[in-house]
């Protein structure tokens, strides 16, 4: 997505809205594949798109995997480069859920839209190369502006 | 009962490879049945004639239909599909596009039952919109066909598929309720070198909001999909309107 964004001259941005070390709760430590009640980063981040609130974002990371994250990721820098040069991750493969959900007053108020507008709900995983969880997410995409897009190839 | 006898009969028709007339008859009608496919009678994607038309034509028990259709079935030349009859399935493609590429559909409770019922099915002139999409005359004809897709008896879809005639002349007697557009390609033949799926949250027309008897403040979703052929060429396209209160999709995601 974000290449093809590019590709159309658009300009990217986001902001971290939030950043914390919290314990995994039972669904983050099996999405991460953590101990319960392990120390997990949590990002809550907006995305722009030519300056349009587009996605908020929240992603979490294990923080014995990933020390220091904080020092590395802010919002100049790329989750997917900070693990590829830092911590030598790459993302290769994930699975992702998609569904339809409704803006609550302060995803609303957030993302500049009514509240009750419909988003894409997307959460998912993302593993390295060795088929490891790097991180789980969940993202409310806006519908106004977004649509998923799957092109497959026969091999 | 002699079972010698039984084992002797079986085997003559193993042995040798030839039916005689004392090879039991379900068996001689599964070869009946099978010839019938391989020649071409019986088309892939189409239904065979009803066990109880079978056994009348033949003068034989039901149950001796229903047998030889039951080993058909098991060797995966038939496909029961249950209130449509007995389906021929082709011959698939082993791995041509990764069947868990693309957005999956996932019902909201795996108890559920989904129903696919052909409510319409036409050849019309393509027109303007659909003679630029496939790179074909207005006046060409185009092979349109609605789904009606029920989950417990509840709608849930709406499809519309559209392939130029010229790409399957065939596909007027195939139940294309029964079979996914990629496998009756394969059956005939027709590889299908890409796809593009696209998912949209949308308004949607009052008529087709009425159709999905959507309630109010609930989102539609459409999913419209590009097929192309090896020459780039593209033979298909289908178009969903899906209720969002009633499903989600999940998706593999590679590098």
């Amino acid at each position: 997505m974000v290449g093809e964004l590019r590709q159309q001259g658009s300009i990217l941005a986001k902001k971290i809205i939030s950043v914390r070390k919290v314990e995994a709760t039972k669904q983050i430590s099996k999405k991460l594949h953590v101990l319960l009640g392990q120390e997990v980063y949590e990002y809550i981040l907006l995305r722009k798109i030519d300056d349009v609130p587009c996605i908020l974002e929240t992603t979490y990371l294990d923080c014995e995997r990933y020390p220091d994250f904080e020092k590395y990721y802010t919002d100049k820098t790329s989750m997917g480069r900070i693990l590829k040069n830092v911590y030598h991750r790459k993302q290769i493969s994930g699975e992702e859920h998609i569904s339809v959900t409704y803006a609550s007053e302060q995803e609303a108020a957030l993302l500049e839209i009514i509240p009750d507008s419909p988003l894409f709900f997307t959460s998912g995983v993302v593993k390295d190369e060795e088929g490891v969880i790097i991180m789980y997410y969940k993202q409310l995409i806006r519908g106004d502006k977004f649509k998923l897009v799957s092109r497959i190839e026969s091999e | 009962m002699d079972n010698k006898l039984n084992y002797t009969e079986e085997n003559e028709e193993r042995e040798d490879g030839k039916l005689s007339y004392r090879t039991p008859i379900y068996l001689q009608l599964r070869e009946i049945i099978r010839n019938r496919i391989e020649e071409g009678e019986y088309l892939p994607g189409t239904a065979i004639p009803s066990e109880n038309k079978l056994a009348e034509t033949y003068g034989i028990n039901r149950l001796t239909v229903r047998n030889a259709v039951d080993t058909l079935v098991n060797e995966g030349i038939l496909r029961r599909v249950q209130g449509k009859g007995v389906f021929v399935v082709g011959d698939k493609y082993e791995e041509n596009l990764d069947e868990h590429g693309g957005f999956v559909n996932v019902m909201s409770s795996g108890t559920k039952r989904v129903s696919i019922k052909e409510q319409a099915k036409i050849y019309r002139p393509a027109g303007n919109k659909y003679a630029n999409y496939f790179n074909i005359e207005p006046d060409d004809l185009i092979f349109c066909v609605r789904h009606q897709i029920t989950l417990d008896s509840e709608p849930l879809a709406i499809e519309d598929i559209y392939v130029p005639k010229d790409v399957l002349p065939k596909l007027e007697v195939v139940n294309s309720s029964v079979f996914t557009i990629k496998d009756i390609f394969a059956f005939y033949g027709i590889e299908i070198s890409s796809m593009q799926q696209t998912m949209e949250i949308i308004d949607g027309t009052s008529k087709i909001k009425k159709l999905l008897d959507i309630p109010n403040g609930v989102a539609l979703i459409m999913l419209s999909c590009d097929y192309w052929d090896n020459n780039g060429r593209a033979i298909a396209y289908s178009r969903s309107f899906i209720r969002s209160d009633r499903t989600s999709f999940t998706i593999q995601l590679h590098e």
